[in-house]
Parts: structure tokens; C-alpha cells; sequence
């Protein structure tokens, strides 16, 4: 077969898009010539490490470190265990996308989701704190390192600003990722600033086994979502709170199964929200509480990366679309 | 139930292989979508047999020979088979082991990422739309505002070009 040929088919089957004549025709040479097979391998290698590399940055794969743990029974709780990477992840991106959708859900809500989602959508700065109420909260990431979303904290500012910290579990450092309403942007401890003018960038960073919670076109998810929830008013436990109460229609509505949302009646201000069923693979953070802990001004430049390191830092700006 | 010691053992150097591993199953399913279950039934499947495992034996043979008939049997489920080579060729690859024995290394993973930061800015951005996003080359055409036919070369070409930086490093390193 013409190298060139056997180098197109080769990278089709690498992009999952090899026809099915395709394929036969690259299969029939990777079954009769061994030096195929010696470049399948070549490139395979490189495709599965790209892969990797991309793995270790969301941390998905080294959940596995776990299992290294003593005094457990590991055949037991692989299942549940394995992989709580990968759903931290999604609770993380759950948590920032879903405050999403109410800081920007088109019009057709009820009266009093329009008043949070509008109080949501001023330019006052919010600030909560998250708690796992139900899954594990850690995070492993490459190195050994792992993540907590236990204790994270995260910022808002109008409809799109937000600055989410999360601290490693050695005590020491954290990951942060905002969006500045004109790039998005994360790094770890003092390590290099990534900035992509794709706001999305950096909430999608999810396995593809998370695929039903990685919206690829917010606009579309959002009014999908808001067509997906059954939404009740109710008071709140507490004088001066009232509370919402949404549920999904169905199991094909993407997002958290259903979704507590408490708030200032007068000001619509959300002052506490929880979220359950969590998108996830298997096992994971499956139900997680945002408390609201400080409505002070962040300053101007707080939702900008420099805000948050040292000048001077290396910054890895991805090219623009 | 095999041997707690034994489980452990196999467990550690599970975790040790893990970068192989599945560098191993995402080459066999390249559309990442089962990557996940075939990896973690692969890691049950060793757990289980762990008695099989003769200490001081290659582990990474017995995981890899594990592994494959994992693939297998995900290739047998509706809607793998398009994506999927058939069972006859992932056996051909398979047997090639000389090749399957130059499984991905930390060190080739750290050339691969100093090689990516040197990639031209839109081929960064196409492989990161690829291989951390996930997107297939339609996804990724809309998303840059590209023909199909244009990402699918800038990836050919992006993996050439790392291929070749990663082979450059690699060499100069065993100099």
C-alpha cells in the first residue's frame, strides 16, 4: 500500500472515523505486512500518550493510586473507589456550570427563580464555600498530588466571573481556575498560568465518561436544562429564607438530579444551595452544598489570574480560535 | 479469594504499569469513549487472578494479555464494533510484543509534553481540542470554524511533527 495512504488511514482510525470500508481496507494491511503493524504501534503509542498527558492534567487516571493503600478490602470498593477522580472532577465542573445556568437561565422560570437568577446576574461579588455532603471529595492529580473539593471555595461576579480555589491535599498548595469575562485561565501552586480565550476551556476539563455534564454549547445546554426541571416554592427552615426546590423530568435531562436552592426573599440573593445526584461515572461526590460566606467587593482585578500570583509567572496563552 | 499478599503485590504493580497500561487499551479504542471501563475491568480481572501472577515474571505481559481480552470483549458489544478493529487484527497487533514492550514511559510522556509546548499555536489548539476535550475532527471544525478536511490534516500533521520531536528527544537522552 502507498505510505501516504496507509498514513490517512491510520489517522482516521486514530479520530474514530474510519469508514467501514475504511477499515477493512487498513485492516487487510495490518493483518498481511508486520512493518504496519510496527507503525500502527508507532503512532497508536503516541496517540494513547497525548491521551495521558491530557489525563494526568484532569487527574482522571491516578485515582488508581488509592488502591495502594493498606488495611482495605480492595476488591470490594474498587468499583466505588477507582475512580472518585474523575467524579470529584465533574462535581467540580457541576458545581461552577450550575451556578452557571442560574446566574444566565433564559426567561421561562417560575417568579422566583427569575428573581434568584436575576439577583444572581448583578455585578456584586459572592462568595461561598462548598461542602460534599455525599461521595468522596478527593481528588487525585499527577504527581501523587490530589485535590479536595471539601473546603473549596468559590467566587462570583455578575453572570460569567468566577474564581473557584481548591486545596491540594498536602496542605499546601491549590489549584486555581477563574474566567475574567474575557479569558479563562487555572494553574497549581506556583506552577505555570494556562489562559485560553475559550471560556469553556477550563470547565470542561472532564473524562469523556463525563460527557452527560461537559457542555459543549452552554446556550443550548442551559435552555435544555431549564425546559428539564420541575420547579417547586417553598419556605425556608430558617425566618427570612425561602427555598426552591427543582427535579428533573426525566433521566434524560442533563444535570444534578435535583436541586435545593435557598434564598434572601427580598434581595433574591442566594444564600444556600445543594445540588444532588451529581453527573458522574461511577462512585464520586454525588451530592455537594455551596454556603454563602461573604458579599464584600473582591477589588476590580480579582477574577484576573494576575490577581492570584506573583508577577512574573510563566503563562501559557492558548492561540485563539 | 486470592491471597491478601498477593493482591497487594499485584495491585502495586498495577498501579505501577498503570501509565502502560492504558496507554496500551486507548491505542486498541481510540475513541476514549470505553477507555475508562476497560481499564478498570482490567485492574478486577488482576485483582481477582492475582494468585495467577508468578512473582518475578514480566507483570507488565500478564496485565497487557489481561487488558486485550478486555478490549475484546468490549469489540463484541453493539455499537463498538464500527470503532473497533476486528478481533482477528487487535490479536495480529497484539502478537507483535516487541512493539506492545515499548509501552509508554515517563520519560517519553515528559518529552512528549516539552514537544507539545513547542507545537505552533493552532496545531496546540487542535490537539487539545482532540486529546483534552475529547472532540472528534467535526466537533473540532465547528468549534475553530474549520473545514472537516483541514483539522483532519492538522492533526495528522501535529502528531507527525510530535512523533519526530518525541524521537529527537528520546535519542539525544540515550547518547
Amino acid at each position: 500500500m502507498d505510505p501516504s495512504r496507509f498514513d490517512f488511514l491510520l489517522n482516521r482510525y486514530l479520530d474514530a472515523e474510519l469508514s467501514p470500508e475504511e477499515k477493512s481496507e487498513l485492516q487487510t494491511v495490518l493483518l498481511s505486512d508486520p512493518e504496519a503493524r510496527r507503525q500502527f504501534w508507532r503512532d497508536a503509542r503516541l496517540h494513547g500518550s497525548l491521551r495521558l498527558l491530557a489525563e494526568q492534567e484532569s487527574g482522571a487516571h491516578e485515582a488508581l493510586s488509592d488502591v495502594e493503600k493498606p488495611g482495605r478490602n480492595r476488591v470490594g470498593h474498587a468499583r466505588q473507589r477507582i475512580w472518585f477522580g474523575a467524579a470529584a472532577s465533574a462535581a467540580a465542573a457541576a458545581l461552577v456550570l450550575f451556578l452557571g445556568l442560574l446566574l444566565t437561565r433564559p426567561l421561562d422560570a417560575s417568579a422566583a427563580l427569575q428573581q434568584v437568577i436575576d439577583a444572581a446576574g448583578q455585578e456584586g461579588d459572592r462568595t461561598y464555600t462548598v461542602s460534599v455532603l455525599k461521595g468522596n471529595p478527593v481528588r487525585q492529580i499527577s504527581g501523587g498530588r490530589a485535590l479536595t473539593l471539601e473546603g473549596a471555595v468559590v467566587h462570583f461576579r455578575g453572570k460569567d466571573r468566577y474564581v473557584v480555589i481548591q486545596n491540594l491535599t498536602d496542605g499546601e498548595r491549590q489549584r486555581t481556575t477563574g474566567f475574567d469575562g474575557e479569558e479563562s485561565w487555572s494553574f497549581i501552586g506556583n506552577g505555570a498560568v494556562n489562559v485560553s480565550d475559550d471560556p469553556r476551556r477550563f470547565r470542561s476539563n472532564l473524562p469523556g465518561s463525563q460527557h452527560d455534564f461537559a457542555f459543549t454549547n452552554l446556550h443550548h445546554e442551559l435552555e435544555s436544562l431549564g425546559e428539564g426541571y420541575d420547579i417547586q416554592l417553598r419556605d425556608g427552615e430558617d425566618a427570612g429564607m425561602r427555598r426552591l426546590s427543582a427535579s428533573k423530568k426525566s433521566r434524560d435531562v442533563r444535570g444534578p438530579r435535583e436541586v435545593e436552592i435557598w434564598f434572601d426573599p427580598d434581595s433574591g440573593t442566594i444564600l444556600k444551595l445543594e445540588l444532588y445526584g451529581l453527573p458522574q461515572g461511577r462512585g464520586g461526590p454525588r451530592a455537594i452544598r455551596l454556603s454563602l460566606t461573604d458579599q464584600r467587593d473582591l477589588g476590580a482585578d480579582f477574577f484576573s489570574h494576575t490577581a492570584h500570583h506573583e508577577a512574573g509567572r510563566k503563562i501559557r496563552t492558548e492561540p485563539s480560535k | 479469594m486470592p491471597d491478601p499478599d498477593q493482591i497487594a503485590l499485584v495491585q502495586r504493580l498495577f498501579v505501577q504499569n498503570m501509565v502502560a497500561v492504558r496507554g496500551f487499551v486507548i491505542a486498541l479504542m481510540p475513541d476514549f469513549s470505553s477507555v475508562d471501563d476497560v481499564v478498570q475491568e482490567t485492574f478486577l480481572t488482576v485483582t481477582a487472578k492475582a494468585d495467577d501472577f508468578v512473582e518475578g515474571t514480566k507483570f507488565r505481559s500478564w496485565a497487557f494479555s489481561i487488558a486485550r481480552f478486555k478490549v475484546l470483549e468490549a469489540a463484541r458489544q453493539p455499537g463498538s464494533k464500527e470503532l473497533l478493529l476486528d478481533a482477528e487484527v487487535i490479536e495480529a497487533l497484539c502478537a507483535t510484543e516487541s512493539e506492545i514492550e515499548k509501552a509508554n514511559t515517563d520519560d517519553g510522556l515528559r518529552a512528549l509534553e516539552e514537544c507539545k509546548d513547542g507545537l505552533a499555536p493552532k496545531a496546540r489548539r487542535v490537539i487539545a481540542l482532540r486529546y483534552e476535550e475529547s472532540h472528534r475532527p467535526p466537533e473540532i471544525a465547528e468549534r475553530l470554524g474549520w473545514t472537516v478536511n483541514a483539522v483532519n490534516v492538522a492533526l495528522a500533521r501535529a502528531r507527525k511533527a510530535l512523533r519526530e520531536c518525541v524521537d529527537r528527544k528520546l535519542k539525544k537522552e540515550t547518547i
